[in-house]
């Protein structure tokens, strides 16, 4: 069982250079190690930027991020690589990269400057290839997987860093229902390692089953944390996107209905 | 055929082309030299030893650096389209050759001033790059290298303009157009340092090169620091082309067309993709610097011969072979 670290964004502020009114302002959130947080809102409220800032690549205008109790600018890149992976939506890659070198890449923080990666590290990347279900793949270029496949391999490039803090950039969007499901078991399965995961999504669903804390992203003011349980409520969700939803009770899980009701018939 | 093998045979077809290579020539009568004559005739002696010599070994490590850099570039640039003199260096070393034919002031000072504007180019796409407030970190660096490039070459225009038609301007010409005549040891001596380190360089770090090719933000995550990182790759790569363009002028398409070849040998990763390039590159210029130096009486300039070879060989390339799939998609480039 890994140890998961916490990760305490103090006073957060962010403005984009140039603009006048700020993506959010003084926000404040903890995220317990082990536990899995989710952010929801609607498009452009700053649910990948705030990733950003956590993830140290960009600086927010004021307030800071703590890791495991550091200051996250006071890591080394070196150390930061070690401790926290991100999973981005997508990535550009111009190059026929096999998967397996792909991932080798995830070893990257593990190693020095001079050092190629060595035995060990191709083992450990194909053992990651293997979780994620695509052992089989290891020789295929990325850019020829389909991309249900090509994110199992950011995932598992992800996993090859042995992170204690993973950031998944929707990482359900774009996949099939059947990818999606796997996708939901894979992060379970790091919830289950202690792994702390921070998941922006646009799926209330998926949220509410994955997620020990919500934040819902609603304005620069004002960012909602609490469990699931209480907030994925009708009237969150219809202020949050501005959109009316009805929510049903369906063998023990949440089913959201989006839109105004049609009559049947 | 195992990775072992492969490197033992490529090794063979280069020490097999450079011995072939020492033997080709024009004295006593065109064509190769036999052992006897080279053991009888002390003229014969000279030409391998002063001439043929010191320009394969000149010709080895122009083609090497070219396609070196080029895979690296290509690489850290992500950019398949580009090519190492492209940040403003090969026409900011045209432009300081041209300069310093037209100053007329001796033979010397055409390879000390081409080096000496080919990082005036590079200087200006760097600091423009550093202003540009836009796009990404490679956007704006492969914006600043036109930018550069441009300036530079329209300064070589009215340079050309300028030069006496009968002497300076075919002299600018040549040079423009690439080649390794009266090469010595001494020319070698001088500037064979410089490239020398920054291949080992690369060689060294070639496995985070391929790091490099992720978008800033992945590799950021990562654990790397790529504005720097790329920095230093590329400021390699140009010590390196600077100064074989200031001693060979500019021989076009081998940074190009090598790296190409190469990753289709061997695939993307530069653990085996950028020393395939350096021999590639190596055996690639020596043939073509062959070429140039003994099909006919008259010397033809190498970057033509380069060029197409290089053509030739691409377009072939390109058309040819299995279908390598749709190409490559990508969305959510660099930001920041």
């Amino acid at each position: 069982m890994k140890k998961g670290t916490r990760i305490h964004a103090h006073n957060l502020s962010f403005c984009w250079p140039q603009k006048q009114e700020f993506l959010f302002k003084g926000w404040e959130l903890e995220v317990e190690p082990g536990e899995t947080l989710c952010l929801l809102g609607p498009n452009g409220c700053g649910k990948t930027t705030l990733l950003e800032i956590m993830l140290g690549w960009r600086k927010p205008s004021s307030g800071c991020i703590q890791i495991g109790g550091m200051n996250l600018s006071e890591l080394s890149s070196r150390e930061r690589g070690q401790m926290m992976a991100l999973v981005p939506q997508e990535e550009r890659l111009p190059f026929e990269y096999c998967a397996l070198d792909y991932v080798l890449l995830g070893r990257a923080p593990h190693l020095t400057p001079l050092q190629s990666p060595g035995e060990k590290d191709v083992i450990l990347a194909q053992e990651a290839l293997e979780e994620v279900g695509i052992g089989h793949l290891a020789q295929r270029p990325v850019p020829r997987l389909s991309g249900g496949e090509r994110r199992m391999v950011l995932l598992a490039r992800a996993l090859a860093q042995n992170p204690s803090i993973m950031l998944l950039d929707e990482p359900a969007n774009h996949l099939d229902p059947g990818n999606q499901e796997r996708m939901l078991v894979l992060l379970k399965a790091l919830q289950d390692q202690g792994v702390t995961l921070v998941v922006s999504t646009h799926d209330p669903e998926f949220a509410g089953r994955i997620s020990h804390k919500l934040a819902l992203l609603k304005s620069s003011e004002s960012l909602i944390v609490g469990s699931p349980q209480t907030l994925l409520t009708c009237e969150n969700l219809e202020s949050l996107y501005g959109t009316p939803v009805q929510i049903i009770e369906a063998y023990g899980r949440q089913i959201m209905v989006w839109g105004e009701p049609t009559p049947m018939g | 055929m195992g990775k072992r093998g492969a490197i033992v045979l490529i090794l063979g077809v280069l020490i097999l082309i450079t011995a072939l290579s020492l033997l080709w020539g024009r004295y006593p009568h065109p064509g190769f030299t036999s052992l006897k004559t080279l053991k009888n005739d002390s003229m014969a002696q000279i030409v391998f030893w002063n001439l043929r010599a010191p320009r394969i070994v000149t010709a080895l490590l122009l083609g090497a650096s070219l396609a070196t850099s080029g895979s690296v570039f290509q690489t850290v640039l992500g950019n398949p389209l580009v090519e190492p003199g492209f940040l403003g260096v090969s026409q900011g070393a045209a432009f300081g050759a041209a300069l310093a034919i037209l100053v007329g002031l001796g033979p010397w000072s055409v390879p000390v001033s081409a080096v000496f504007f080919g990082f005036a180019g590079l200087l200006v796409s760097w600091i423009l790059a550093k202003r540009i407030r836009y796009g990404g970190a490679i956007l704006r660096l492969v914006l600043a290298g036109i930018v550069s490039s441009a300036l530079f070459s329209s300064g070589l225009g009215i340079l050309k303009i300028m030069a006496d038609p009968r002497s300076e301007l075919p002299e600018i010409t040549f040079w423009m157009m690439g080649g390794l005549t009266g090469i010595t040891w001494g020319t070698l001596r001088a500037m064979a340092f410089p490239p020398l380190l920054s291949l080992v360089l690369l060689l060294i770090f070639r496995w985070r090169v391929n790091l490099m090719s992720l978008d800033d933000r992945s590799a950021f995550a990562l654990g790397a620091a790529p504005g720097r990182e790329r920095a230093f790759l590329v400021a390699l790569c140009v010590v390196a082309v600077a100064t074989v363009t200031a001693v060979a002028g500019i021989v076009s398409w081998v940074g190009l067309l090598i790296p190409h070849i190469s990753r289709r040998l061997v695939g993307a990763d530069a653990r085996a993709s950028l020393p395939l390039s350096l021999v590639l590159g190596a055996i690639f210029v020596l043939i073509c610097d062959d070429v140039a130096r003994g099909i006919s009486s008259g010397e033809i300039p190498l970057g033509l011969v380069t060029s197409f070879a290089g053509a030739a060989v691409f377009a072939l390339l390109m058309t040819q072979g299995k279908d390598r799939g749709a190409p490559p998609s990508g969305r959510r480039g660099s930001r920041r």
